[in-house]
């Protein structure tokens, strides 16, 4: 049913760009990006008669899994109303003839957005399948966006409707979702929203939003969060930001970050932070009744734009947990600390661009120590071709999975027309195993393919940041 | 050999360099004055009039404007005086009107004596001697003319004494290039020309292709069409570059945000510096912005128009990749604007979108997620997105005996409680709530009390069907 209902729907769609030629009063613009992956993997298994009868995890044969996407990005408008505009983004995947199962490979439609929207300089509505990206995370529902601007810079605004489970186009209670998980509620939810937006000068931006989610027969609060962002220009150098979102249900409050930026002129800056981290679980699991603690930490981060075209970064980054070991006397070396440093340089020599980016990770959950080097022929007409090699070695605090990886590879994107480009990325990774057999095995031969293609009305925005 | 380099590298430089200067629209250099070619002066004691040499002036003949060779050779003849190398220079091309003879009639109608007729345009000065003449100056021209004008540049018309360009044909290229710039052409002139440019004064300097240099909309603005062509002028602008000046109110601080009003308002105005694809750089105007359509397109040959290419909001800083949500956080308008949903989704995009984490991150992700260093859950279903792979790979529970996985830590079972409360969501990747509640559950576990010191019931208690999970239908009310 839903392979059907995608396959109407490319195909309305298709013929609404066939004879999308504009017209006096409407006009159709279709634009899609299909993308195949090939990507090798070695699943584990657990065999009980293994290392003497003791029983440990092998590896199996390479296996590996091809997902294919298709992305139908639909935009019309002129319907005789100023302002008034469908659009959509639905997505079909596949999985041509994998041995492994990608995330979502199997969910063979999925719209994204799919709306029908009235926008006039006041106030805006908007119908339909629908994300709301917040300080919250990404909450997608099917109902209605209104959203009144009495000000150019300030923006009310309400929404609600059948809510879908967090971070996912799914029903809250989908197969997909409850056949991983048979515990969730077998029933929907209901999302309520409302939010401020105001930016009282061209770098002071300030929003709030307030989000209620409950079970569709109204038996139990599913999530009740806030969250507030804000930045403010002092002068022409400095930049204070800040952030919170809090956990009404619970009573307590979630991330938050403050920061102060002093912009150094010619692309330089420094950066400092202090924030705090704790996730947010909805009350239709039991992970929240373990009470997670929060973590909190600091970091400092440092551009210099050495000349135009060359830029150096470095950031330092500490967190700290309450202490652990004190209280459990079972785990090994499980610290209290993180550090993170990130040194990254950027070069651009005409067409010519080069990066380079070092990674470094030491406590808990494990250390890593990470490069990446990219160099590419680039120019200006959106042509592009490049290698990328990349190393690293990490080892797990709570299972034998160490090793060392080292990856090569090539990336092209060529836009043969304004209307369609064709980019492909193609790594292989070596992995050098240092101990343990828990882990999966990284040797690995990654591939991806992608077509852009735009048909219908005048291309859109063009650029990368359509 | 470093310093050919340097050398080599400096005129490389000087070479790159000699672009021609940007030109603001309506910039014209400025007029080099002609020398006389004729020592009039040291011949004023043997002519008693300029007819002598120039009957053709009085008489309208043209072929006697200028005197032959042959008759300077009456005197210049080697013997009598020295012979000479006189010609009279070609015909010399203008654009300037002028009848001769109407003006001697109205010097003797005035009462002006016909040998200082041509001395009040040809002299320097009415007091000047006899001649005393050169190329006639317009600034002469204005002492008559000019109602005591202090230029012939000043005059609001040209066109009584100046044919428009298209009737001068003969006129070079180099001599429309060197055409005198009006004082009125000021540096405020280019955004405040419009109400001036209504007559056919601007005809005799302009043609359409000098407009059509800025004006994107060239093709529907009347004055402009009113302009002839001419391939002269085509000539001169393709050699320059086009700047545009910025009007006193886009330098507002709040112009980004106000614009859209006075777009609105009136896009015919913006018509003439923009095209669509200027909105473009910003704007996805045809859906968005309607009145933009009203826009020309940039067309091949045209003015390219205001590129505003590359062009971001003031509060776009640096770190707007990773600050971005304060903005996006305020609801659908501001950020769709300028972009699309497919935009967010090219990087929150939770099964397609490899460039957001860097390299490989399948087989580095796990660090990132046990320190949480940013909220995986805020763009991936755990259920969905990290289980099911986890699953698929092995890592997830299989059934093999509990520990057996985080073998790097022998206390797992008794030990895992404390790293669960640092990283649940890590948990949450791969076991499912079932797993756990085999022992911690008060009715189908071992009844293991995975409840913190800080636990409030009232709050799980908002959702009743969870509490159920573990305690079934006999859920403590403390």
């Amino acid at each position: 049913m839903r392979l059907r209902a995608w396959c109407g729907t490319v195909a309305l769609a298709l013929a609404a760009a066939a004879s999308g030629t504009p017209l006096a009063a409407q006009a159709v613009r279709l634009h899609g990006t299909t993308t195949t992956q090939y990507v090798e993997l070695r699943p584990i298994v657990y065999d009980s008669t293994a290392n003497a009868d003791t029983g440990a995890y092998v590896s199996l044969p390479v296996a590996y899994a091809a997902p294919f996407t298709q992305d139908l990005e639909l935009s019309a408008w002129g319907f005789g109303v100023t302002g008034l505009r469908a659009y959509a983004l639905v997505r079909g995947r596949a999985a041509l003839g994998s041995s492994l199962i990608w995330p979502q490979s199997d969910t063979h439609f999925e719209a994204l957005y799919a709306y029908l929207e009235l926008e006039q300089p006041r106030y805006l509505l908007r119908l339909g399948r629908q994300q709301r990206s917040s300080g919250l995370g990404f909450y997608g529902f099917d109902g209605l966006t209104a959203a009144w601007r009495p000000l150019a810079a300030l923006r009310l605004e309400t929404y609600g409707g059948r809510g879908l489970a967090r971070a996912s186009m799914e029903s809250f209670n989908a197969s997909a979702i409850t056949s991983l998980d048979p515990l969730r509620p077998d029933q929907g939810t209901i999302l309520l929203g409302a939010s401020v937006w105001a930016a009282p000068s061209p770098r002071s931006t300030f929003s709030a939003i307030y989000q209620r989610e409950i079970l569709s027969d109204r038996s139990g609060l599913v999530s009740e969060r806030a969250a507030f962002d804000g930045r403010v220009g002092v002068g022409t150098r400095l930049i204070l930001s800040g952030s919170a979102d809090a956990d009404i249900a619970r009573q307590q409050w979630g991330k938050a970050q403050l920061s102060a930026m002093v912009l150094l002129g010619h692309g330089s800056s420094v950066e400092v932070e202090a924030f705090q981290y704790r996730p947010a679980l909805d009350l239709s699991s039991i992970w929240g009744v373990f009470m997670p603690e929060s973590h909190a930490g600091y970091s400092a981060t440092a551009t210099v734009a050495a000349a135009r075209d060359l830029s150096f970064t470095g950031a330092y980054t500490y967190r700290h947990w309450q202490p652990l070991s004190s209280g459990s006397p079972f785990l090994v070396d499980v610290g209290d600390d993180q550090n993170e440093l990130t040194l990254g340089a950027h070069g651009r020599l005409g067409a010519w661009a080069l990066d380079g980016s070092y990674h470094l990770e030491l406590g808990f959950g494990g250390d890593q120590s990470a490069g990446d080097l990219a160099a590419a022929y680039a120019p200006e007409d959106g042509w592009r071709a490049g290698v990328q090699a990349t190393a690293f070695q990490q080892t797990d605090m709570f299972r034998v999975a160490s090793g060392t990886v080292y990856g090569l590879g090539g990336n092209v994107r060529t836009p043969l027309t304004s209307r369609l480009g064709v980019s492909a990325n193609l790594m292989r990774y070596f992995h050098r195993r240092l101990t343990g057999t828990t882990g999966v095995d990284w040797n690995q031969t990654r591939l991806s393919v992608t077509f852009d293609w735009t048909m219908g009305a005048d291309a859109d925005r063009v650029g990368d940041y359509r | 050999m470093t310093a050919r380099v340097l050398a080599g590298l400096f005129a490389l430089a000087a070479v790159m360099g000699a672009r021609p200067a940007p030109r603001r629209p309506g910039a014209v250099p400025a007029i080099r004055a002609a020398a006389d070619s004729f020592p009039h002066a040291r011949h004023a004691k043997l002519f008693t009039t300029c007819a002598s040499c120039h009957a053709g002036v009085i008489t309208g003949d043209s072929a006697r404007f200028l005197p032959s060779p042959e008759l300077c050779a009456t005197c210049h003849n080697g013997e009598l005086v020295r012979a000479v190398d006189w010609a009279p220079h070609p015909p010399r091309f203008t654009n300037v009107l002028l009848d001769h003879a109407r003006h001697l009639a109205i010097f003797a109608r005035t009462g002006v004596a016909p040998e200082h007729a041509c001395q009040r345009c040809h002299a320097p000065a009415d007091s000047a001697g006899f001649m005393i003449v050169g190329r006639a100056d317009p600034e002469r021209c204005v002492s008559c003319h000019g109602r005591g004008a202090p230029s012939h540049l000043v005059q609001r018309s040209c066109e009584p004494c100046h044919t428009p360009l298209h009737d001068a044909p003969a006129l070079a290229v180099a001599q429309i290039r060197a055409f005198p710039r009006p004082p009125s052409h000021d540096s405020t002139w280019t955004l405040n020309h419009g109400s001036a440019a209504t007559g056919s004064t601007c005809a005799v300097c302009h043609a359409q292709q000098f407009c059509a240099a800025c004006h994107v909309n060239a093709r529907s603005v009347g004055a402009i069409q009113g302009l002839a062509a001419d391939d002269r002028v085509a000539t001169i602008v393709r050699t320059e570059t086009v700047t545009y000046p910025r009007p006193p109110s886009h330098l507002a601080a709040a112009w980004p945000r106000q614009h859209g009003v006075v777009a609105r308002a009136g896009i015919a105005e913006c018509a003439n510096c923009h095209t669509q694809q200027s909105c473009l750089g910003c704007h996805r105007a045809a859906e968005r912005v309607m009145p933009v359509l009203a826009l020309p397109r940039r067309s091949q040959g045209g003015a390219a128009g205001v590129d505003l290419s590359g062009l971001k909001p003031a509060d776009h800083l640096p770190d707007q990749l990773l600050r971005h949500r304060v903005v996006a956080a305020g609801g659908t308008g501001s950020c769709n604007v300028c972009h699309r949903p497919a935009y967010c989704v090219s990087c929150h995009d939770a099964a397609k979108a490899p460039g957001f984490h860097g390299p490989d991150f399948v087989s580095r992700h796990a660090q990132q997620a046990y320190a949480a260093e940013a909220e995986c859950a805020s763009c991936h279903q755990t259920q969905v997105f990290c289980r099911s792979c986890h699953r698929s790979l092995g890592e997830s529970n299989t059934g093999a005996p509990i520990g057996k996985f985080h073998d790097k830590q022998p206390g797992w079972l008794f030990g895992h409680g404390g790293v669960a409360r640092r990283a649940i969501e890590t948990c949450a990747g791969c076991h499912e709530q079932s797993f756990c509640l085999k022992c911690h559950s008060a009715v189908g576990g071992q009844g293991v009390n995975p409840h913190g010191n800080h636990f409030d019931p009232s709050v799980q208690g908002k959702n009743m069907a969870t509490c159920r999970l573990c305690h079934g239908s006999s859920v403590p009310s403390r």
